[in-house]
């Protein structure tokens, strides 16, 4: 990403981006930290259980009806 | 050889998560050529549905799913489609095993049509007899 480019993004130079084609143009999402720590940061509260499942589904068919 | 991870393997990247020292030998087996480990489509579609009945953003949504990509992708594990006989399949299953969760039958529908087998630890798949291997058992 060049300076002009990160003037209209929150970015920091060196940042990594994960780029996601779009029709003819791209979408271009900048990345936090490590992988680890950040998929626990994001997703470390949850217990994925039989339980959690289950509800997972309940929201599914809800959002289906 | 050959296997098919569901929903359970994508949350045991966490680093905390319990699974996670096993899934990380089943990584280096990955990584040496030993073993290939598809990720099922549905998993992803059930990890969605997972982050998002426990109040997760869109926003922190797709940050998990480019984290997840990511980490799949520095061990060469791609993604297994879900066709419309997988979805067929699915819910003739659970016509007959009530217990399956929408998921559950999915990715039993995907494993039992390839003949391939489910890394899980959950044991509702042995009950529609979709093979299935542990993280414990794949890791040794």
């Amino acid at each position: 990403m060049t300076a002009n480019v990160r003037k209209f993004i929150d970015i920091r130079k060196g940042q990594q981006v994960y780029v996601v084609p779009k029709g003819d143009s791209f979408v271009v999402i900048p990345l936090g930290g490590e992988i680890d720590s950040e998929l626990q940061k994001l997703m470390g509260d949850i217990k994925f259980d039989r339980a959690a499942r289950r509800k997972a589904e309940a929201f599914l068919l809800k959002q289906a009806k | 050889m050959s296997y098919l991870a569901e929903t359970e393997f994508i949350f045991s990247l966490r680093p905390r998560d319990r699974w996670n020292k096993l899934t990380r030998k089943i990584l280096q087996k990955v990584d040496q050529h030993k073993i290939h480990v598809h990720l099922l489509e549905s998993a992803v579609q059930e990890l969605r549905a997972v982050l998002y009945s426990q109040g997760k953003s869109s926003r922190e949504t797709y940050a998990s799913l480019i984290f997840i990509k990511t980490k799949l992708m520095q061990h060469g594990i791609q993604e297994e489609l879900i066709s419309i006989d997988d979805y067929i399949l699915a819910d003739r299953l659970r016509e007959d095993h009530a217990e399956l969760t929408y998921f559950d039958a999915l990715h039993a529908a995907a494993a039992l049509r390839r003949n391939k087998t489910l890394v899980t630890n959950d044991v509702v798949y042995e009950r529609c007899e979709a093979k299935a291997i542990t993280f414990g058992e794949l890791a040794s």
